[in-house]
């Protein structure tokens, strides 16, 4: 290990609970500022990837971890089809929200169905963007 | 004064692009590709679109050049030299063509952020008046993406699954190919 490689890895282990705040705050905040689930779940992965650059390269490799990450994309993508049936249960079209029994005004309603919808995108997308990129890092040395 | 910044990073992309093009170290293109997305990013969130310009500097700046130099990582990092330097007559003409087309049409362009054209009279100035009300949510972007178009949305995420498909196939396809070796 050369001296450059313990100035990346501290500075990339630093970053990462900044980044993975920010990506918190994009995805819960798309509602009233700029972002939303795709830009949240690619802030998650770029965090995960410095904490990968942050530890051993090696150790990461050997990491199993990736085959499993297909669980968390694929139950994002989920979320939001299964968001959508909630339309149909109560009564309404796909994907409609304004007639679930609540007790909150419509608008209300739309904007906490609006913000898990985002939550479902921001874990499908990182989940995928990660096993991406676990998978090009983990094979074929 | 903001159209000197403008031109500046218009410019300044043009050149960018065919310094990607022209260097033969892969890496230094990646870098050159990486530049270039944080430009694209600056124009547009000059462009008062601050949602474009979050995707373009995540996705475009970031994870592109992540994947970029790793694929270098696992090939070659210098590109190999062909003797043949000479531009192709053929190509260039196309090129130009459809370029002089392009330049024409957009003549016929309405003027940017203007209240008639038609994309702002079929939906987007309905989106603009009712979305507050109507969603709950302050950020018409997210109203649209999330509300208005969640059938295009869930297709998108859609998209992102079969992504995920295909390379659980190809993973798996490697690790039993990997098991028979160890046989």
């Amino acid at each position: 290990m050369t001296r450059s490689d313990i100035i990346v890895r501290t500075i990339a282990r630093l970053m990462v609970p900044f980044l993975l705040l920010f990506g918190a705050y994009i995805l819960l905040h798309g509602h009233l500022g700029a972002g939303g689930g795709f830009q949240a779940g690619i802030i998650f992965t770029s965090a995960l990837i410095l904490a990968a650059i942050g530890r051993s390269r090696i150790e990461f490799r050997s990491q199993p971890a990736g085959s499993k990450l297909w669980i968390l994309g694929v139950s994002g993508a989920v979320l939001f089809g299964v968001t959508g049936f909630l339309g149909i249960v109560s009564g309404g079209f796909y994907l409609q929200y304004s007639l679930l029994p609540l007790p909150f005004p419509v608008e209300t309603i739309h904007a906490i169905m609006i913000t898990i919808v985002e939550i479902g995108i921001g874990i499908a997308v990182s989940g995928m963007i990660c096993l991406v990129f676990l998978t090009i890092t983990g094979r074929g040395e | 004064m903001i159209w000197l910044v403008n031109g500046v990073l218009l410019i300044a992309l043009i050149v960018l692009a065919a310094w990607a093009l022209k260097t033969r170290d892969l890496l230094v293109s990646a870098m050159i590709l990486s530049v270039y997305s944080f430009l694209m990013a600056i124009i547009y969130a000059q462009l008062n679109s601050p949602d474009v310009a979050l995707t373009e500097a995540a996705v475009g700046a970031g994870i592109t050049t992540v994947l970029f130099i790793l694929a270098i990582q696992k090939t070659s990092r210098m590109e190999e030299d062909s003797d043949d330097e000479t531009i192709q007559k053929g190509p260039l003409a196309i090129v130009l063509f459809i370029g002089l087309i392009l330049a024409l049409a957009a003549g016929g362009m309405p003027a940017f952020g203007s209240p008639d054209a038609p994309a702002a009279i079929v939906s987007g100035n309905l989106y603009l008046e009712e979305a507050k009300e109507v969603t709950g949510v302050v950020n018409i972007v997210t109203a649209i993406i999330a509300y208005y178009r969640s059938f295009d949305t869930l297709g998108e995420v859609t998209v992102v699954f079969a992504v995920g498909i295909g390379i659980i196939a190809l993973f798996l396809r490697g690790r039993e190919e990997e098991g028979d070796d160890e046989k």
